[in-house]
């Protein structure tokens, strides 16, 4: 019997730090941290509200590796704190989700007709490969 | 292996894509006869009427119950677009819910659509009717016998009759039609459309034998558009198989030439299988009956001949 769905699965919380600057700032600041470090998730915002004044730019945890950019940021004087990101399925897209969801050697289906508003999938066992 | 998760995979293609409130699964190979389908519904509502509009065509009908193909609107598009005229006739002998009847009609042409499925039929004359187009619906009368005593007249521009046949009957009957209709206007074309690729060729030579050279001469005899599969390996390859196969149903020469003869590439299938259409004018050394072809005093020559030489 096949499982049902668990969308919890998906969620989860990513440290990463946030560029704390005013908001009439915000584009001179991303410009001079570089593109490459935001923090870039489709579907989500890297840039948050820190008050009517203030925005919080999110940078991206797996770019910071190097302790030398943290301090790079932090000579240009920027505030930087600690920041949270919290993600659930519904930031993900279908590939992504069924990638994560079915074992590693079964393939993610690739597409599907589109017949108004059905979708018609062909998944049968004749047409897989044993397993 | 998919199959085993494809509920789950159902339920993340409802939760993702925009405007998908079901999602099936086809369980079973296509059916022969009217090429459905057996399908399961994986995730959302268990709905398979489908109302949808499609290059500005509106179309409904129960993908359950009935064929229809999305990958092939361009196709539908472009058959119409670039070869027919308003006030052409066509003969669509494989209509199902009237993806090509229905555009030709919006077109200005006059159209003859058939299926053998009652459920294509029947979807395809509510499309007429939603698609604001005149209607005559011949398909409560499947006897082709009968079909013929009605002596139906043509249709005009911008109507579509519709019939539920075997389609080697309707291309007869419709065909033959042109025999004793004295208002056919010859300045436009008459097109056959055969789009049943698995076996369309098969039928090619139900068109034999149906014309009368005073009706319909030479020039105006009927381009065919024979949808069919090929697996050669090339374009080339291709189009001598499709060739091949055409002139052998016609029971013609290997080294005869089709004239107006265009093959031409539709879509990939499946890796090796091809989806090919077939455009050529129906040969006239076949198009006319032999009763038509002598004059009267030859008719009757040729009988004294043959009670002569039976004595």
């Amino acid at each position: 019997m096949e499982p049902p769905l668990d969308r919890e699965i998906f969620r989860q919380k990513i440290d990463c730090l946030g560029v704390r600057v005013k908001s009439k700032d915000v584009a001179t600041a991303q410009s001079s941290i570089g593109r490459n470090l935001l923090l870039n998730l489709k579907k989500l915002r890297s840039v948050r509200k820190d008050g009517e004044d203030h925005r919080v730019i999110l940078l991206d945890p797996s770019k910071l590796v190097d302790e030398n950019l943290e301090d790079k940021i932090k000579s240009i004087a920027f505030e930087v704190r600690p920041e949270q990101v919290e993600l659930t399925y519904d930031h993900f897209d279908a590939d992504e989700v069924l990638r994560k969801l079915l074992p590693e050697e079964v393939e993610v289906p690739s597409g599907f007709e589109t017949v108004g508003h059905i979708a018609h999938l062909n998944l049968r066992p004749e047409h897989e490969p044993y397993k | 292996m998919k199959v085993k998760h494809r509920h789950r995979i159902g339920q993340v293609i409802l939760d993702k894509a925009a405007n998908i409130k079901t999602v099936v699964n086809k369980t079973g190979i296509i059916e022969t006869k009217f090429r459905t389908f057996p399908m399961e519904v994986l995730a959302g509502d268990a709905n398979t009427i489908v109302d949808m509009k499609v290059n500005g065509l509106r179309f409904k009908f129960d993908f359950a119950k009935v064929y229809w193909n999305t990958r092939l609107s361009d196709e539908h598009e472009r058959l119409v677009i670039q070869r027919f005229s308003p006030n052409d006739l066509i003969i669509d002998a494989f209509c199902g819910v009237g993806p090509f009847a229905i555009r030709a009609a919006k077109k200005g042409c006059a159209v003859m659509a058939n299926d053998l499925n009652p459920e294509s039929v029947a979807a395809l004359v509510e499309n007429v009717k939603l698609n604001k187009l005149s209607l005559e619906d011949y398909s409560t009368q499947t006897n082709i016998s009968e079909l013929r005593e009605k002596k139906i007249k043509f249709p005009s521009a911008g109507t579509v009759q519709t019939f539920n046949t075997d389609a080697r009957d309707f291309l007869g009957f419709s065909l033959s039609q042109l025999r004793s209709e004295k208002d056919v206007s010859l300045t436009s074309k008459i097109h056959v459309v055969m789009n049943l690729p698995a076996t369309s060729i098969d039928f090619l030579d139900a068109m034999k034998s149906t014309l009368n050279p005073t009706q319909v001469q030479s020039p105006h005899l009927p381009f065919v558009h024979c949808y069919c599969f090929s697996s050669g390996a090339t374009l080339p390859d291709r189009q001598l198989d499709v060739t091949n196969r055409i002139l052998r149903n016609l029971g013609l020469e290997s080294s005869a030439t089709l004239s107006n003869l265009e093959i031409r590439d539709v879509r990939d299938v499946a890796p090796n299988k091809y989806m090919l259409c077939a455009h050529f004018q129906f040969p006239s050394s076949i198009a006319y009956s032999p009763s038509d072809t002598s004059s009267p005093k030859e008719a009757s020559v040729k009988r004294v001949k043959e009670e002569e030489e039976e004595e």
